[in-house]
């Protein structure tokens, strides 16, 4: 059983991610995941032109760890993995993969919807986007918040 | 004492100030002062979703400081 968080300052390919996950997870019977892309527009359809991720020095890297090991604890899954970026993100790159792999293909639909609510609400990063018409910070909306409040 | 802010916070207060303390307070009485200095971020000041960290820990309104720490303001924090 392992849970791996990662912080990476650069662009990381999903695919690798999820072909080392699928050969750690040998002998399950299956594997869930989630990538978040960064988008192109923001919800009033301005273009954006970069997506900056701040994060915090000592704080950020273990909110990941905590949420992946909270998955790994509570859900039937064998493996959990969060790889989630920082810096300065063009649109279209990928932010964050979060996947599970497990025995039966419940639980790990369950720990990957769950690791995805505790990201957008509890992990340590400040979301700005960036374009022609300025920069704007992105905060979670009461929507994420609710969909948190799911697992309590 | 070293105050620094994170997100949304860090545009209304700066990456880090100085606050001039004589005596510890409660994190609520550092929410206050730091309101009076600057006004336009009381409302995201007074936020109990922008939280106060002392070292490594997450810390309530109720926490007393010392003018000798630092304490860090994160606005609400976003991933995915």
């Amino acid at each position: 059983m392992t849970a791996r968080a990662r912080l990476d300052p650069d662009p990381f390919d999903p695919a690798a991610e999820l072909a080392e996950l699928t050969r750690d997870a040998a002998g399950d019977g299956a594997v869930v995941s989630f990538i978040g892309l960064a988008r192109d527009a923001t919800k009033s359809g301005e273009p954006v032109k970069t997506l900056v991720l701040e994060h915090h020095p000592r704080l950020t890297a273990k909110s990941l760890e905590d949420i992946a090991s909270d998955a790994l604890e509570r859900f039937a899954v064998s493996h959990v993995r969060v790889v989630h970026r920082c810096g300065d993100l063009m649109p279209g790159e990928p932010i964050v993969f979060a996947a599970a792999s497990s025995p039966h293909r419940r639980a790990a639909f369950e720990a990957a919807d769950y690791l995805m609510d505790r990201l957008k609400t509890e992990a340590v990063f400040w979301k700005r986007e960036e374009g022609p018409s300025g920069s704007r910070w992105i905060e979670p909306t009461e929507a994420d918040y609710a969909d948190r409040g799911r697992w309590e | 004492m070293k105050v620094r802010s994170y997100g949304k916070l860090a545009d209304l207060l700066g990456t880090e100030r100085d606050l001039h303390m004589d005596a510890p307070c409660t994190v609520a009485e550092l929410r206050d002062r730091l309101a009076a200095e600057c006004p336009q971020a009381r409302e995201p000041l007074a936020n109990k979703r922008v939280l106060a960290c002392v070292g490594d820990t997450i810390v309530p309104d109720t926490h007393i400081v010392s003018p000798r720490e630092s304490i860090e303001f994160l606005a609400p924090v976003s991933g995915g």
